[in-house]
This record gives C-alpha cells, structure tokens and sequence, in this order.
C-alpha cells in the first residue's frame, strides 16, 4: 500500500468485533483506505456489509464494552483508535463530524434545532451564548433554509426530512470540521430533496474546504460527487477505484453486480436484474472468498482461499481471484 | 389548548357528580349509627337522641339527605361535622397544609432518590449496580408503610433520639423536622415504581439516534444523559408520580395516623370510623376532585414539556 | 463513560440526609429531648384522640373532658376523694330535696376580664338543657325544673321531683360555666378551632390546630389564689398510635399522658425517667345476656355460662395491672361513697356465680338446653374484650355451648350497645358511671327504661321488682336508707346474673418524675388537674 504524506485520514486493517448474546463476531474485517484534504469517497455496499460500523468505527462510537477495535486510525498523524473518550469528544462535531441517515429521529424532539446547532458551537469553542446563537444563524442560512432566526425557535416535528437533514449538516458543519463523515444521508429522503441535499454538501465542501467520506448503496450518488469509491462485502473491501473507472469498467464480480442492477430507463421487457442469494451474516464462516456462493465467475480456488486486496493499477485495488477485465 | 381545558373541566364536574354518589352511598351503608356514636358510648336518652337525629336530618329519606347534601356542596358548603360541630370546609382548609406539606415531602424524596437510582441503573445496564439498584427499590417497594413508619420512629426517635417521633411544628420551616420520618416512609414504597419507570425510560432513550447524534457531536457524557436523555424521560415519569398521587393520598392517612400529624388522612380516617358522614363525604369528594384535577395539570403539563404535544 | 455527575447528586443527598440529622440532633433541643428543669414552663400532655369540642355541651368524652376542664369550670368540683367541694359556687344549700340554691363567688371573672354573674350561670345550664343544642350531658338535667336568678351573685334550681344524682351534675362539664356575652357574640365558632371559648380555669384557650394540637395557656387572674397554676402553657398533642405516645415519654418530648395500651405498660413501668400512678375507676368491661332472647332468658343458662368464665384468668394473663376484679355487679369499692358497711357486708356475704365447670354443668342439665346450643357473642377488637370472648367460648365449648364470635368495630359495638333494637344474643361492653354514686352504674345499666334507644341496658333487662328499688331509692336523699335499697336491688340482680363482670379499669396516670401535684382519681375525667402540677428537682 502506498503511504502518502499528505492524506487526512488513513484507516488501516481495521477490524471490529462484537461481543453478542450469540458469541463474538466481526462485523468488519481488515479494511485500509484513506483519503485525501477536500476528496469524497464513497463507501459502497448492501445492509450489513459493514459500511456503517467502519464509518463510526472512525469516530468510536461503538459501546466499548462490547465492541473490540484493532487496527490503527491515522489523523493528522495521531492514531484514532488510541485516544481515550475525553480526547474523542474534543474531536467529534469539531474537527470530524457526521451527519446520519434519518434525520426525523436524528435530532432530539424536545430541544429546539438552533439551540442544538449552537451548544455544539459553544462546547468546542467556548464562546457566548450570544455569539453561539448567531453563528447558528448564519449556519442556518448557509444549508439554504429561510427565515433562519424564527426558525431558530424551533422544534424538529415542525420540519420535513428535507429541511431536518440540512440543520443536520449545519449542526455537522458548525465548527469547522476538517472530515464529515455522511451515513446515507439522502436515503430516508425523497428522490428530489436528495438532489438538493448532495448538491448542498458539494458546495458546503468547497466553501469549509473539508473531505467526505459518504456511505451509500446507491451508486448513483456515488457517480455524482465521489472522487474515489470503495466496495464492501460481508463486512470486507472488496474494490476500491476512482469513480470514472468503475462504472465503466467493474473488476469485482459483486461491483458487476451492483451497476448491473441499477434499472435502465427504457429497457421496459427486461426483468430486473439482481444478484442471486444473499450476503452472508456475521456469524457464517464461509471457507475461501466471501461472495463465492454467489458469484457467477466462481473457480475451484474461489472455494478454498480468500483473496486478498491486491494493487491492480494507479489507485485501483481489487480483492478477487479472477477479476473482471473490460478493457 | 384553552377549548381541551375548558372540555376537560366539563368532564371533571360531571365525574364529580357521579362520585358524590357513589360517595354518599357508601357512607350511609358502612354500618354504625352517628347518632349513638357522638354520645361516645355513654348515657343519653331517646329525645337527646331524637334531637340530634333531627338536627342532622337523619331520620329522613336518603334520597332527601343526598339533595340536602349537594345542594349545599354545589353553593360551597360542605356540611358540619357530626362529632366535630365544625364546617366540614374548615377542617379540610385548616388541615390541608399538613397534607400537602408531607405529600410535597415525600414526593420530593421519591424522585431525589429514583430518577438518580433509575438512570444510574439504566447507564450501568445489567452490570452489579443495576442489580443492586433494583433490589433496594423492591425491597423499599415490599414493606408497609405503617411498618416503615413505625420502624423509623423506633430508629431515629426512640433510640438515637435524633428526630421528634411525632407532632407537627409552628412553622411550615420547623415542619420540616416533623415531617421527615413520616415522608421518608411513604417516598420509599414510591421509589420502586418510580425508580423502575426512569431505568425503563432511560434505557430506551439511550438506545435512540438522537442521543447517538449527540455523542458524535462531542457532547460529554454527563450532557448526553441529563441534557438530551433525562428532557426526554421526564414525561414518563411524570405520568407515573401523577399517578402516585393517588397512592399518596392513601398512605398519608396511615403516617398520619402513626406520627400524631393532623391531615386531611386521619381527618378521613376518624371520620370513617365515627360514621361522620358530612366529613366522609365532604373529604372524599374534595380528594377526587384534587386528583382530577391534578391529572388535568399533568396533561396540560405535557403539553409544556414535550414540543409535539398539541390539544 | 463517567458518570461523575450522578455519583455527586448520591453523595450530595447521603450529606444532606446526614446534616439533616445533625440538625435534628444537635438544634432544638425542645423537640427530642426534656429541657432542663429550671426552664420547664410547658406542660405536653399526649391525647389519644382529638378533641371533639371546647364547647361544654359536647365535651363529653376522655379525650376532649381532660383538656376542656383546664379552660371551663363547673359550680362544684370533685377532691380527691371524689367528695363535692366548691368551685364557682363557694356554698350551696340543699333546704328541701327539689331545691338546691347556690352562692356564686364574687371575684371570678372570665378569661377576657369580664367578670362571672348568675346570668353567665343560668345561661349556661339553659343552653344545655335546650333540645335544640342537643348537649350530650342534656339529660343530667332531666328533672329539673326551673332554674331562677335570685340576685347577681344567687342561684337557684328547683328539680320537678327529687334527683338523688342532680347534686353531681354540676361538677360535670354540664355545669359548666361561659360567658353569656361571648357566646352570643361569636355564636358561629364558639367551641371550634376559630371561637375557642371563653370561661374562668387556671388556662385559657389559645389555639387548637385539629387533629395535631391544642394549646393553653397560664390565667394570671386565676380567681383560686391558692390554687395557682404553675406551667405557663400547655400542649396537648393528639397521637393515636401508643408506640408512638410510648416514644415520646421515653424522650421526653411529653410529659404525661393518661391511660396506656395494655400490650405497653409493662414497657412503660420499667422507664427510670417517668412515674406510674394507678388509682380504680368506676368503668369497667362486661359480657352481657339479652336477656329477653331465647335461651338467655332462662337463668339457668346464665348461671351455666357465668360459672364456666374463668375470670382470674383473664385478669392474670391479659388485664394485669391495667384493671382489677369485682365480682357480682358493677360497683367497685371506690364507688362506696356512702353505706360503706352495708356495701362492704353484701360483697363479704355474696357468693355468685364464680368459675365452677362442675357447678355449670350442673346448671345447664336444669336448664331448657341441656345439650347445649349456637349463640352469637359480638364484641370488638379491644385486647382485654376479644380475648375475653376467645376465653369464654373455649369454655363453655365444653359444654355443648358453640359461642360465635362476631367481631366489629368498636363504633359499631357502640352502636349495638347504645341502640334500641338490641338484636344480640350476647355481647361485650364497657361503661363508666359519670357520678361517685353507685346508682350512676346500676340504674342505666339495669333499669329497663334504659333499654330503649340510647341506654345502656346491655342486658335488656326488665325486673319491675329492681325498677320499682331504684326508682325508690333516687327519690331519697338519706344515703343509708339509699344505700339499704340499692343493696336490695343488687341482691336480685346478683341472682339473675343478667351479666358477667370481665375487669375494672385502673385509671393510669404517665408522667415525667420530675413533675409532682396530682394524684390520679377515678373522676380524673372532670377534673383541671393540670393547675396542680409542678416540675420540681
């Protein structure tokens, strides 16, 4: 793997485990990326490939008793998963934050969404009330909503998904961060407010000047504002590439999959096409690769040894023994 | 909001009305003659008993009786006390500052041990303190009141001699001193339900996204539970403690009567046993009509804490 | 995670519970613990129930007479030896047996300064003779007549036929004297917590918070100069519960208190800050037969379970030093004010009906059940009546006798006792006669026209030889001669067995050593005591 001296963040062999009612389990597994200052990546996969527990890994927000982090988190030179709780809560919503996917119980119900937008303001910078409070404001206008000083006042059930997820990200934005962190912001929104919702969070990147590290399962979000994406399974990287590569040319069969089961306008006789079975849960232990039950392009070494995520060209990674080539 | 408190006290007066009845039922059926029971037991004749039976209309119709009563309560008149010869709206108005001090008392307690206690035991979840926890307040939740109250007196009065066993002070300052035996015994078989509540409600809240949001804004520990946890489980349990009101109202007549305190409960309870049904009647009637009206806050409370609440 | 904020919410309560203690402790020392002597000028005295009223006419009762006695006094009241002796009236003269004629004192004046005249007097008694005040102590005055002002300072009442028992009504609280002109004026309160009262006693009434709390405090202008009261104030706390009373004299927080739970006198006796004082009273328990129901109106039934109660045994294990035995019929040793030597004789010469399981055989085989029979024994949940009951149904159980007990409330039990209908085969009860006159028991106890509504003919019973004895005897005014006829009566009733003597009650008087004056006295219940007692080293 290359080490570059100027990236935000690395995340390197990560691994989670958990401790359940059922025994222990990882959720994920030795996952290494990282990312750039002012560059999105997307993180892909379907439920349960563990896209969600990686990105709150980073923040550890995890239940420590139950949860076991090995690996290492490298930010601005410090690694992560070192820190102790106090040291973590200095970084949360100040210089890494993270907006959630439903932002109707994101927010809490009985406290009003200004007010929740400037006691982050006033915890990390320790100013005013007064200044807390007008900073909020002008948050509030910045994520596009009108009227910020009545809507200050507010309380959360007073607001559509829409509008909730933009005070998410102003409460995300408020200090200053370096690193959001976006958990399917858009999914829980309707098709039109997600449109809105990225192109806010473009243009908010470049006016802070901040990375994203976006987790979807749908890649049309990813073609519209990731540089980089990486692909999940069953709680594993199994691709990671630029953008423009991988649409055009998928190398992971399960990547293959995914692009080709987004719908195409027009094709109206054919049936829909979806990758046969279903990923496996954490506590199936599948001898040799991961997607193997599933993947059309299986081989007898398929079955009985994992691949290993390998360099395949300039910023293009692949974990497969017999990776699809287009070209 | 003002047309739900408007309906609301619509229902209250009609609620009310069906209770007088069923109160004035109920007093003229426990048995024992007030007559023959306000001479104590000792010698009088059939006139003087013929004359006190007129005077408080005994001897006509209950139907009569009941018209008589409530057309004085409906001008604000509660009756007279047959053992007492005082109005039954000066008893209550004189007595009721005891009771409400020893309720606030020990409402007081109640939470200042089992909101703490509950959301202890909710943060440390399944660990030994939940367990502890839990298992103090049931037992608190298992012992009589009379038995606590008694138990306490015989502790703290008798031999450390640290609090008064009974009585009431001149001030509602020096009160305070009294009262504390007699309200630590009823908060403690309050606290379980409470306590239980509170752990309950905790639990559940902290597994929600919006405490998450919270925590991944920075938000120290302390903030998380008390500003965006407790703000939330607070209607919970303000619908239990309102409906502990109700217990209250019980148990103050058995401290009451314990620690020599003169409340409305063993105003009530006297009253019961000397077939004072003018008191009987007066006092249950103005408790259900606190109780209602109490719930009747709580709602409009509600509506105060919790910002999706509309009437 | 640090919970760092709760743990310091626990530890603030444990410290402010703990300096709440320390408050309690180490702060007012009037609340737990008994001030030094040389600062005691309050008197607490521990009621078991609240007082019912400060208006004379309805302060009928142990809880309401001792603190109503200290502030309202009568024309005469009762020594120590239960004799009259003046009071409001320095002398009265009695020149026929319908005429009683008293002298008022001169120099008596109420609480507010107003001076005390035979109007106050006769308005007074007036008002508790007026059905229309429904005074419990009415019939006292049931034949008297007239009642007249003979000058400012004379008073006198004619009775419509001699009243043996007159002569003590007026050392009742139904002789009580208040002020005229008060009571007119504060009509609306007079008695209740706003209104108090307004008479002439050692104490005058301050205030009264129902339920917890009366206070009295110190006349200066007290007309007995010789008979001044010396603790400034008094406190009556109203405690229903005994444990509770028990405490409070251990710590001091009262200083006396009269009559103790039986269960609790043997703790009491052995406190080595407080002293004991037992003097006989003229109440008492029974078991009575109505004996105008089947089969207790055979006397051969009666006999057969009068002599199958072991009575001794009860008194022994149960009544010990609360109460003491006398057999036969209600009239204790302490009643016999006079024909001392008459009474004295019937009690040496009386046999009865004493516990004999041989002899109750023998009297159920002559009677109409022999085999025996199922009766209803209704009592209430006193210590000494219940246990009473559970003693004599094993008993007569013995001789095919199935007693069962019904056990009420005690306000029920006054009722069944005190009402018309008397529907009871047998039942329990206690009694006290208001007067030192051994009639006071006999008559409403056994004269049948006490059976009807508010008497207290327990047994139902109805011997017009025994009516027409005591009707007789009330008439005279020679106590021998009554005396002689009372006995007569007794003889009869002795023999009927209409009842089964349980216990008499010994008045207990509580209180801390180191206050000495009274003497408790079977009308204790009559008496301002409170104006002699002293706290002394």
């Amino acid at each position: 793997m290359n080490v570059n001296h100027d990236e935000l963040i690395r995340v390197k062999g990560l691994s989670v485990k958990f401790k359940t009612d059922r025994g222990e389990a990882y959720a994920v597994r030795n996952v290494n990326f990282a990312i750039k200052p002012n560059e999105t990546l997307g993180l892909v996969g379907e439920s349960g490939s563990g896209k969600s527990v990686t990105a709150q890994s980073i923040l550890k927000l995890h239940p420590s008793d139950r949860t076991k982090i090995a690996g290492e988190i490298s930010y601005k030179g410090q690694n992560l998963l070192d820190k102790n709780e106090k040291e973590m809560q200095k970084i949360r919503g100040n210089q890494i934050s993270m907006i959630f996917q439903d932002p109707m119980i994101s927010l809490n119900p009985v406290i009003r969404v200004g007010e929740q937008i400037s006691e982050t303001i006033r915890y990390h910078k320790k100013i005013s009330r007064k200044e807390a409070m007008e900073q909020s404001i002008r948050l509030i206008n910045q994520v596009g909503i009108p009227f910020a000083e009545e809507r200050y006042y507010q309380y959360p059930h007073e607001f559509s998904g829409g509008m909730l997820q933009r005070f998410m990200i102003a409460i995300a934005l408020s200090c200053n961060p370096n690193f959001l962190i976006a958990d399917e912001p858009t999914t829980a929104l309707d098709v039109t407010v997600q449109a809105q919702i990225l192109r806010l969070m473009k243009k908010l990147q470049k006016d802070f000047g901040m990375s994203i590290l976006i987790i979807t399962h749908n890649l049309g979000i990813v073609s519209e504002i990731c540089d980089h994406v990486a692909v999940m399974y069953a709680g594993e990287l199994v691709e990671i590439s630029d953008v423009i590569p991988i649409f055009s040319n998928p190398l992971h069969p399960y990547t293959y999959g995914l692009l080709e089961a987004i719908p195409v306008l027009g094709q109206k006789h054919k049936k829909l096409k979806n990758i046969e079975g279903h990923p496996p849960n954490i506590f199936d232990h599948i001898q040799g690769c991961n997607f193997s039950p599933r993947c059309p392009f299986k081989t007898d070494i398929c079955l009985t040894e994992k691949p290993i995520l390998r360099q395949v060209g300039n910023l293009r990674y692949v974990a497969c023994h017999n990776p699809l080539n287009h070209i | 909001m003002t047309t739900f408190v408007i309906r609301r006290l619509v229902q209250i007066i009609l609620v009310l009305m069906v209770v007088s009845v069923i109160i004035f039922s109920m007093a003229h059926l426990a048995p024992g003659d007030p007559a023959l029971i306000m001479m104590g037991g000792k010698q009088s004749s059939p006139e003087v008993l013929e004359n006190v039976r007129n005077k408080y209309h005994l001897n006509d119709p209950l139907i009569k009786q009941y018209t008589y009563w409530m057309t004085g309560v409906l001008r604000g008149d509660l009756g007279e006390s047959y053992k007492m010869k005082q109005s039954v709206t000066d008893m209550i108005i004189g007595r009721l500052p005891l009771t409400i001090q020893l309720a606030a008392m020990s409402m007081f307690f109640t939470l200042l041990l089992a909101v703490p206690l509950g959301i202890l035991a909710a943060v440390k979840k399944s660990t030994i303190v939940d367990h502890v926890a839990t298992s103090l307040a049931l037992v608190c939740l298992s012992s009589p009141v009379f038995l606590t109250g008694i138990m306490l007196i015989l502790v703290f009065s008798y031999k450390l001699q640290w609090l008064p066993a009974f009585g009431i002070g001149n001030s509602v300052a020096e009160n305070f001193k009294f009262m504390l035996l007699p309200s630590i015994a009823l908060s403690l078989n309050m606290i379980a339900l409470n306590m239980k509540m509170t752990r309950g409600s905790m639990i559940e809240i902290m597994d929600t996204q919006y405490i998450k949001t919270a925590r991944s804004k920075g938000m120290p520990q302390n903030t998380v539970i008390l500003k965006h946890g407790l703000k939330n489980a607070i209607i919970p349990i303000l619908t239990v403690s309102s409906l502990q009101i109700g217990f209250l109202m019980v148990g103050t007549v058995l401290v009451e009567v314990t620690f020599g305190i003169g409340g409305l409960g063993s105003l009530i309870i006297n009253a019961v046993k000397s077939s004072d049904y003018p008191v009987v009647q007066g006092t249950v009637l103005f408790m259900v009509t606190v109780f209602l009206l109490i719930n009747l806050i709580v709602d409009i409370l509600y509506a105060v804490i919790d910002p999706r609440i509309k009437y | 995670m640090k919970k760092g904020r709760i743990k310091m919410m626990l530890s603030v309560f444990v410290a402010v519970a703990m300096l709440l203690s320390l408050v309690g402790c180490g702060g007012n020392t009037t609340a737990t613990e008994a001030p030094k002597q040389d600062e005691k000028t309050v008197f607490t005295f521990a009621l078991g129930g609240d007082v019912v009223s400060f208006d004379p006419a309805f302060a009928y009762d142990f809880t309401s007479n001792p603190v109503v006695n200290q502030v309202t006094e009568g024309l005469l009241r009762y020594n120590s030896n239960s004799e009259l002796e003046p009071c409001l009236a320095e002398r009265y003269e009695n020149p026929d047996p319908v005429t009683y004629i008293y002298h008022l004192r001169k120099n008596v004046t109420f609480h507010d300064g107003t001076p005390m005249t035979a109007d106050d007097v006769i308005f007074s008694m007036e008002r508790i003779r007026d059905p229309q005040t429904a005074a419990y102590s009415a019939f006292m005055f049931e034949n008297v007549d007239t009642i007249e002002k003979l000058d400012d300072y004379t008073v006198k009442v004619t009775l419509s036929k001699p009243d043996a028992l007159y002569q003590y009504t007026v050392a009742t609280t139904a002789g009580h004297v208040i002020s005229k002109a008060y009571y007119e004026a504060n009509k609306e309160t007079f008695g209740k917590p706003d209104g108090g009262t307004m008479g002439t006693g050692a104490y005058k009434y301050v205030e009264w918070k129902t339920g917890s709390e009366v206070i009295l405090e110190k006349n200066e202008a007290y007309w007995d100069s010789e008979n001044m009261p010396s603790f400034d104030k008094i406190v009556y706390k109203v405690i229903p519960e005994g444990a509770t009373i028990v405490t409070g004299l251990k710590t001091g927080q009262i200083d006396a208190t009269i009559g103790i739970p039986v269960d609790l006198l043997p703790l009491v006796q052995e406190m080595e800050n407080l002293s004991v004082k037992t003097a006989g009273s003229f109440s008492f328990d029974n078991f009575s037969f109505n004996t105008q129901k089947a089969p207790f109106d055979d006397v051969n039934v009666r006999k057969a379970i009068s002599s199958a109660y072991n009575s001794q045994k009860i008194i022994d294990e149960i009544v010990k030093d609360t109460g003491f035995y006398s057999p036969a019929v209600p009239v204790p040793p302490s009643m016999w004010t006079f024909g001392r030597d008459q009474w004295d004789n019937f009690i040496q010469n009386f046999e009865g009906y004493g516990y004999d399981m041989a002899r109750a055989q023998e009297f159920l085989a002559q009677s109409s059940v022999p085999n025996g029979f199922t009766a209803t024994l209704v009592t209430d949940g006193d210590p000494i009546r219940l246990n009473a009951c559970l003693e004599l149904k094993e008993s007569v159980a013995q001789l095919g006798i199935n007693l069962e007990i019904e056990k009420v409330s005690r306000e029920e039990l006054t009722t069944r006792l005190m009402g018309g209908e008397r529907n009871y085969d047998m039942i329990t009860g206690n009694f006290g006669a208001d007067f030192p006159d051994p009639s006071a028991n006999l008559v409403p106890l056994f004269h049948s026209k006490f059976t009807v509504d508010g008497g207290s003919n327990f047994p139902n019973y109805k011997n017009p030889e025994v009516d027409r004895l005591l009707d007789e005897q009330m008439l005279l005014t020679d106590s021998n001669k009554r005396a002689e006829l009372m006995i007569e009566a007794v003889n009869i009733i002795a023999e009927d067995v209409p009842c089964i003597m349980i216990d008499f009650y010994n008045n207990i008087y509580v209180s801390d050593k180191n206050i000495e004056g009274y003497d408790i006295a079977p009308l204790w219940y009559w008496d301002g005591f409170v104006k002699q007692l002293r706290a002394v080293e």
